[in-house]
């Protein structure tokens, strides 16, 4: 009798959930299987990445990733353009840092502004991550969610604080909410049921787990992103079934292993190098965990977990 | 019991004699305005009565006609037979009235009940007083006094290998004499092999023997003085620790207890709170200091310790061991307790660290070691001690749950005592609140009852959200924005008996969800260290102060207990003191603690994986599993969809 692998078949499914303009939709979820385990069921749809623009141009990057992007980094519609047409990036992702209150404090009009630009610029599906501050990301995103109605956009984050008017807000327009937790499988969960009994329909909503990069708690962000999607699968626990995203760049750039200068560090080698390595292992990474979209920051990098992505995916 | 029938709602519900109206109201869960703490201020919560009567005093806010009419204040009336009562529209908060047949009170355990449930309570005291008639001596007969007790004692009593002490052979001559050859022994039968003789009288003093049983809780000690020819319970009484001022958890006592001086002055402060409860029952009730034979004292590891001047230092470091878990009796005058040489102090062991003779006590008076069913105790204090199990096996765990549900680092928190709001309900159209206070007076504070209710009410009628946050766009002005985030206003200062708004606050809030959930979690790993799953509990027995008013219902939807049939629940009150008083009348009941101390397996929490995997998915309204609690989830659906849209 010929030998078979035993394999598991979950009873659960991830949920699809769609973004973008209806000529172009871009759909991630779907998978009937743990990451890349497609002996044992589908993954319809290969992790995206939403490659970052941020709203007005960063300080204090290191060289190797401003030099990367080049003269675009002051200018967000051509540094979207650039990442969609030159870097291949499936989605964009504007962070609208300069709203912040304790930084340039910009106006949620000027924000809202930038969005419609990037969103009539590219076309690709736009993912909107406010400043963080609960209280400003409320105004700020409801200006975003009533400016642009024609793409359906993933907004966010969304924390317990301010998940209400910006849950209101994704409801009236038609957009995603990204639900922000600590790291928790509970929390995570306890927040999605908050914004589903609201009316938001689950497959509006993508999990933001707040990640670490290697060396900064990755391996607790795997457990608990694979705790997430074991609890979604095996236990067909509806409220883990959202896809997940995560915020790599964010992450992966503020480690010093990534940001440290060739004079700083002289033993730890080529610094261009190793920032993209640090993105981009954290990337993959998470990738195994079951990360649908991941927000991402290099070029370089991007390049290389993308291709890693297609290998996974065509095995 | 009473019935109470309230109309239009048509809902009936049994009472105790004399309860009060407002208050039968507010547990038959019948909407009332009612504002003032039941202190007839208000005149908020009319009602007539439509059929037989209730003992209402006279009220300024109630004219002639009314009265004439059958009008009486709810919360100044009495119920002292079975009556019909309507709600006048103008006493309604709002919400129209819903169609409810009956509801049934809290499960709380009659005396007759708990009887039931301990078989040994009629077996000898472990200390008492026996009579003997010797004969005299003579030549032919020279055996000493001592000797001719103890032949009297093994034929009348069958007690053998009896040793004596040497206050009772320095006072058996003359006793003896002066009893004309009739002498009563005090005598300590810790087990039918070991007797030890502590003190005489002359002649037959058995008809007066006491004795002194204890609970000693860091927030207050009760006593309770036990004939033991009758072995009923004669008078009881209650004061808070002096101890208290020393710090009000017990790691702050222990820490106190560290200090130059600490532990003796904490050993004085904790003896002379039990000297003074007993002593001014002793002579309230005429009993003579020298017919207390015993004190039979339960307390937590910690208290037991300071009583005994046993340093717990130990207790609070890693790996958190105390000084030992059963002790020996000794002479009560010895720790500062009233008593002659004959009067000992016997001490419930205290299987850990957490875990104390307090619940030992309760766990043999609620009848658990006796019992077949799967049982699990609860005891809500500071501490949540849980223990799970039955006749064969005991498993046990201590959670902190904070002081929430003693009031303690609640805004407007208070203990259980008068002036406190005891009963919430909300109307979930106005959220408008109905309060009572414990002995209807204007409210001072919350206890923990009361915020149970109130957290509860405030959930179920929408007011706060599943993460225990405050809803902002209802449009009532009691919800507002406060120093501190939101809060509620359940009284407003006008209303309040200190002249300030009683509010409830986010971080309150969050408090008693962090007190529950630590509850839950216990519960959860307990039952799940016996493989075992919620529903494979039969019975589930609450110990504590609170309970009387408590609705379960509102517990339940909190997601403090699980979600069982309301008939699986059992109220017990102070079972520490129901414990020490069965084994002070019974010895086989005090050989029962010892062995159920032996007997439990303490699961240390600290280092359960599970505990806190379970504590943070507890952190939610119910639970982050709905599936959990049906019941709730159903209730919470109803009273949305009650509300006037």
């Amino acid at each position: 009798m010929a030998y078979n692998n035993p394999t598991e078949s979950p009873s659960g499914a991830i949920r699809e959930v769609t973004l973008g303009s209806s000529a172009n939709p871009v759909v991630v979820g779907g998978e009937t299987s743990l990451p890349f385990y497609l002996f044992e069921g589908a993954m319809p749809h290969k992790p995206k990445v939403a490659m970052e623009v941020f709203d007005a141009a960063p300080e204090g990057w290191p060289e190797a990733l401003t030099d990367a992007i080049g003269d675009v980094l002051g200018d967000p519609v051509a540094w979207a353009k650039a990442n969609v047409e030159k870097h291949g990036a499936d989605m964009i992702c504007v962070v609208l840092a300069s709203t912040d209150p304790n930084g340039a404090d910009a106006s949620a009009e000027s924000a809202a502004a930038t969005v419609r630009a990037i969103v009539d610029a590219v076309d690709v599906p736009v993912v909107v991550y406010g400043s963080g501050n609960a209280e400003k990301d409320t105004e700020v995103l409801k200006k975003v969610a009533e400016t642009v109605t024609d793409e359906r956009l993933a907004i966010g984050p969304a924390t317990e604080d301010n998940y209400k008017p910006i849950t209101a807000a994704a409801l009236g327009y038609g957009h995603v909410v990204i639900a922000e937790t600590p790291i928790d499988v509970n929390m995570a969960k306890q927040l999605n049921i908050l914004m589903t009994q609201l009316g938001l329909d689950a497959d509006r909503i993508l999990i933001d787990p707040s990640v670490g990069a290697v060396g900064y708690g990755l391996e607790y962000a795997y457990t608990v992103m694979e705790r997430l999607r074991l609890a979604a699968l095996n236990q067909n626990d509806g409220m883990t079934q959202m896809p997940m995203i995560v915020t790599i760049g964010r992450e992966a750039w503020r480690a010093k292993e990534a940001r440290a200068t060739e004079e700083e560090e002289p033993a730890w080698g080529d610094a261009a190098k190793r920032g993209v390595m640090w993105e981009a292992s954290t990337a993959i990474s998470l990738v195994m965990s079951g990360a649908d979209v991941l927000v991402m920051r290099h070029p370089e990098a991007v390049r290389l977990v993308k291709t890693a992505i297609d290998g996974l995916a065509s095995q | 019991m009473p019935k109470v029938t309230f109309m239009p709602d048509s809902v009936t519900i049994d009472v105790a004699q004399n309860e009060n109206l407002l208050r039968a109201a507010m547990m038959a869960d019948v909407r009332v305005t009612a504002s003032c703490g039941g202190d007839g201020t208000c005149g908020k919560c009319r009602m007539v009565v439509e059929r037989g009567s209730v003992k209402a005093k006279p009220s300024a806010r109630l004219t002639e006609a009314q009265v004439a009419e059958g009008y009486v204040l709810g919360c100044t009336a009495e119920v002292t037979g079975d009556v019909v009562v309507r709600i006048p529209p103008e006493s309604r908060p709002g919400s129209a009235p819903r169609a409810r047949s009956v509801r049934i009170p809290n499960p709380v355990i009659s005396t007759d009940e708990q009887a039931e449930r301990v078989p040994d309570k009629r077996a000898h005291p472990p200390v008492s007083k026996r009579f003997v008639k010797v004969s005299e001596p003579d030549h032919a007969d020279n055996a000493s006094d001592l000797s001719r007790v103890k032949t009297a004692l093994r034929r009348a009593y069958h007690l053998k290998d009896v040793e004596v002490t040497i206050e009772a052979a320095r006072e058996l001559p003359s006793a003896i004499r002066e009893g004309g050859w009739s002498v009563t022994a005090t005598i300590m039968e810790i087990n039918a092999h070991k007797c030890l003789i502590t003190g005489f009288q002359p002649g037959d003093t058995t008809g007066r023997q006491f004795a002194v049983a204890v609970d000693i809780g860091t927030t207050t000690i009760e006593v309770a003085i036990v004939d033991l020819a009758s072995r009923e319970t004669v008078a009881q009484a209650t004061e808070y620790n002096a101890q208290v001022d020393r710090g009000e958890d017990v790691i702050t006592r222990i820490i106190a207890s560290t200090r130059p001086g600490g532990l003796e002055e904490l050993q004085h402060l904790v003896s002379r709170t039990v000297s003074h409860l007993a002593t001014s029952l002793l002579e309230e009730h005429r009993i003579d200091i020298e017919d207390v034979v015993v004190y039979i004292a339960a307390g937590n590891t910690v208290m037991t310790h300071l009583l005994l001047d046993i340093t717990p230092e130990a207790i609070r470091t890693s790996p958190y061991v105390p000084a030992a878990t059963a002790f020996p009796p000794i002479e009560a005058r010895s720790v500062g307790l009233p008593g002659t040489h004959s009067t000992y102090l016997i001490t419930m062991p205290c299987p850990a660290s957490w875990l104390g003779g307090d619940i030992v006590a309760g766990v043999v008076a609620a009848g658990i070691p006796w019992s077949d069913k799967l049982t699990l105790f609860v005891d809500v204090g500071t501490n949540g001690e849980i223990v799970l199990g039955g006749k064969d096996f005991l498993v046990a765990c201590s959670c902190s749950a904070g002081p929430a549900f003693e009031g303690g680092g609640i805004t407007h928190g208070m203990r259980a005592a008068e002036g406190a709001v005891e009963l919430v309900r909300i109307d979930p159209d106005t959220f408008e609140p109905m309060i009572i206070t414990i002995g209807n007076v204007k409210p001072l504070g919350i206890c923990g009852s009361g915020l149970i209710d109130g957290v509860s009410e405030l959930f179920l009628s929408g007011a706060i959200d599943r993460s225990g946050k405050f809803t902002t766009d209802t449009g009532s002005a009691r919800i507002r924005r406060g120093e501190h985030g939101h809060e509620y206003v359940l009284v407003h200062a006008e209303e309040s008996g200190t002249g300030g708004d009683i509010v409830l606050t986010e971080t309150d809030i969050e408090n008693l969800m962090r007190a529950k959930a630590a509850i839950f979690a216990g519960i959860n790993v307990l039952v799940e260290s016996l493989d075992l799953t919620l529903d494979a509990i039969e019975e589930i027995v609450v110990a504590g102060g609170f309970g009387h008013y408590l609705d379960l219902e509102r517990v339940m939807a909190l997601g403090m207990f699980p979600e069982l049939p309301t008939e699986h629940f059992a109220f017990l009150g102070n079972s520490s003191l129901s414990g020490a008083r069965l084994a002070a009348a019974s010895r086989k009941m005090l050989e029962k603690t010892s062995r159920v101390a032996e007997a439990m397996t303490y699961l240390e929490l600290s280092v359960n994986a599970g505990f806190m995997e379970m504590y943070t998915s507890s952190l939610f309204l119910p639970h982050t599993d709905l599936s959990l609690f049906p019941k709730t989830e159903e209730l919470l659906a109803s009273r949305l969809a009650e509300k006037v849209t």
